[in-house]
């Protein structure tokens, strides 16, 4: 099927979730050409203001591709102007531009193929993905029902005896939970004292069919903005995924519009204030804290050389070694307890939610941002 | 600041600071911001017929026609002296705000306020002196959890009910501006290395003083538009002997000097340098800290034979503590 709208992805997308639904019905067999949906975030439309859009999208992918080691791809236009095509002989990945800032890209390729891509392009600057905190994944199940959860903790602070000796890839807890048992593991993981390590990576949501048709759609959303759906409608998948980027996008937009700091020449005033991170976690070595947080090294990616005030208070001019953001700088202070950052204007939002998310999977699954108005931020409501 | 320490000068700058912002920050309600003031300047000297006049700080609202002006004494406070308070005495308003370019519709009843910004717990001892001397200038003293005023009333009824009651704060104040003339050496060391690392990984290779002055000075950026030329040249003079300093001994294969247009040029690291040399650059910033920390002495310049003029020689002669 030849696709040249997104209407006509949508059709095909349509039919390949029915096939595999019936495949599975009738033999119980599950595809390998399930739809998995990225959202991508990139700055290529603040780059080289004489090109337009088109070429400057067409050019970033000739580029990418060129350096591709694994497999071959080769871009296309469309007859969409949001449309774009990177076609391989492994499969297609639809790259749906209509949002200039937050991409989504579908696939239906076997997942290493579409991960392979996905991976280049987030490695390269100017691009990011989006990072989900667990009030944001948890808040999810609006738009469906919870269906699964996912949970894993890599532990950054704590050295266990045995990781020098046998050292192994691996979380230091992992889980995933569906069907029956969710509610009651979410319940169970509020009251236990093992709640600090209980990292949220993946919510899976049902939206069931109703009476009069067997439409539906089941979502699991991981962390890292990879959406995978199995089911019948396309249409349900899209609406989720265009709920979550509504959701993101409102909360970046206001990390960026409303706390990022600046000096008004008009007012004579600092505009903005500064983000703060409160971790719930008891017992921190804030000395281990920092090293972690500010080393240069992944997940955080910053950069810095701690200044410690006093042994309860740590500030740090941090350069951001990540892509969205890479090589501006942003001061911090740690506290116990507490991490202050100072955003200034022109820092990408998405930094401060990699930062809360980065700590929910490694540091403390319990920390929290506090909107001007006390709510939780990065909750949807 | 910890229970036991009092606020240095800068941190008392910073908390009023955070008290003129748009938004009400964590730590202490922005009153000012709330009552219609602006800050007009930091640290600035303005000559009058009087002699040179310099606040810590200068706020104005033009709607109330009033201008506080914030003298600060950060520590053990022993430093007030009669001739800056007594200038402050015999201020002229109307030509203190002409010179300073506050903007005052009505330049005649517009009333001008000095403050003595001091740590709580030097608050009677201040009191005894405005007494013993003469003076009668409020006084905003700073503690660990309220700041109040007292002493005298301010002209500002609803500030100075609202300080009166005290308004508490909480935790340690946020720092918008890093430096002054007390900052050491490392302070400006352990903002200068990561923006001449930021540099790099955004493809700068060569960088001026006031660059990266402007760039290290405050949080906000624009900030440092407002303060006055004195403090600023001493920080400026300090930046210089630490890129010097920095070029001689740890960073010497990452920081050179161009004199030929007067710029610093970073060498190795850059947008695609390998982890091992971002971690090498780290490292020397580590050294070199510790260095400074523990007053270890730096190399002479012994490239230089005698006679010949240094490379560095082009900058500005150093004023230094």
């Amino acid at each position: 099927m030849k696709v040249d709208y997104l209407s006509e992805m949508n059709a095909l997308f349509d039919e390949v979730l029915y096939s595999n639904h019936r495949k599975f019905k009738n033999q119980q067999i599950q595809a390998t050409n399930q739809l998995k949906s990225y959202v991508v975030e990139n700055h290529l439309d603040s780059i080289n203001l004489a090109q337009s859009y088109d070429e400057k999208v067409i050019e970033f992918f000739k580029e990418i591709n060129s350096g591709l080691t694994k497999y071959e791809f080769k871009i296309n236009i469309t007859k969409d102007e949001n449309l774009f095509i990177n076609k391989s002989d492994e499969g297609l990945m639809f790259i749906d531009t209509t949002n200039k800032r937050f991409w989504k890209i579908h696939s239906v390729a076997k997942a290493e193929v579409s991960d392979y891509f996905y991976k280049v392009l987030t490695k390269r600057k100017l691009f990011d993905q989006i990072w989900l905190p667990i009030p944001f994944l948890l808040g999810l199940p609006k738009y469906g029902e919870l269906y699964g959860v996912g949970m894993s903790f890599t532990e950054e602070l704590k050295d266990d005896e045995f990781d020098n000796l046998y050292p192994e890839k691996s979380h230091n807890l992992s889980m995933n939970i569906r069907r029956m048992y969710v509610h009651q593991l979410l319940d169970l993981m509020k009251g236990s004292a093992m709640k600090e390590v209980m990292g949220v990576n993946k919510i899976s949501i049902l939206d069931p069919s109703s009476d009069d048709n067997e439409n539906y759609i089941i979502d699991d959303i991981t962390y890292f903005g990879k959406i995978t759906a199995r089911g019948t409608s396309y249409g349900k998948h899209s609406y989720i995924l265009d709920e979550l980027l509504h959701n993101y996008e409102k909360s970046i937009s206001s990390i960026e519009n409303d706390y990022s700091l600046h000096f008004d020449n008009v007012l004579s005033t600092i505009e903005g204030q500064p983000i703060e991170i409160t971790l719930n976690r008891k017992e921190i070595d804030l000395h281990k804290l920092v090293t972690v947080i500010f080393s240069g090294n992944k997940p955080f990616n910053l950069w810095g050389m701690p200044q410690w005030r006093n042994e309860n208070y740590c500030k740090v001019n941090a350069v951001d070694l990540h892509n969205g953001n890479y090589g501006k700088t942003i001061d911090f202070e740690i506290f116990p307890n507490l991490i202050r950052a100072y955003l200034p204007q022109g820092t990408c939002g998405n930094s401060i939610s990699r930062l809360l998310t980065n700590i929910h999977q490694s540091i403390d699954a319990t920390a929290t941002m506090k909107g001007v108005n006390k709510s939780d931020f990065f909750t949807i409501i | 600041m910890t229970s036991l320490q009092s606020y240095s000068e800068l941190e008392l700058l910073n908390i009023l600071i955070s008290m003129c912002t748009t938004n009400k920050f964590p730590n202490v309600d922005n009153i000012f911001f709330q009552e219609g003031y602006r800050i007009v300047s930091i640290d600035r000297s303005v000559t009058t017929g009087s002699g040179s006049v310099k606040y810590d700080l200068v706020l104005s609202s033009p709607n109330k026609n009033l201008t506080l002006c914030f003298e600060l004494k950060g520590l053990k406070a022993s430093n007030i002296s009669k001739e800056q308070l007594n200038r402050y005495k015999g201020l002229s308003t109307e030509e203190y705000i002409r010179l300073a370019g506050i903007q005052a519709n009505n330049a005649i009843n517009h009333k001008l306020q000095t403050i003595i910004g001091i740590n709580l717990e030097n608050l009677l001892k201040t009191e005894e002196y405005q007494i013993r001397e003469g003076y009668n200038f409020p006084i905003l003293s700073f503690g660990s959890q309220t700041i109040s005023i007292s002493f005298k009333e301010l002209n500002d009824s609803e500030i100075n009910r609202k300080l009166t009651k005290s308004v508490p704060t909480l935790g340690t104040p946020p720092t918008f501006i890093h430096f002054d003339k007390e900052s050491r050496m490392s302070d400006l060391a352990h903002r200068a290395i990561p923006k001449i690392y930021s540099y790099a990984k955004v493809g700068t290779t060569m960088f001026t003083v006031e660059q990266i002055v402007n760039d290290v000075y405050c949080s906000v950026k624009e900030l440092h538009n407002i303060i006055g030329p004195d403090v600023k040249k001493a920080v400026v003079n300090k930046i210089k002997s630490l890129l010097r300093q920095m070029s001689k001994e740890e960073f010497k294969d990452y920081l050179s000097w161009n004199g030929k247009d007067k710029c610093w040029m970073i060498s190795k690291i850059h947008s695609e340098s390998h982890h091992a040399t971002d971690f090498a650059f780290q490292k020397a910033g580590r050294n070199f800290i510790e260095r400074l920390d523990k007053e270890i002495p730096f190399k002479i310049d012994k490239d230089v034979p005698q006679g010949q003029l240094s490379l560095f020689d082009e900058l500005e002669a150093l004023d230094i503590n």
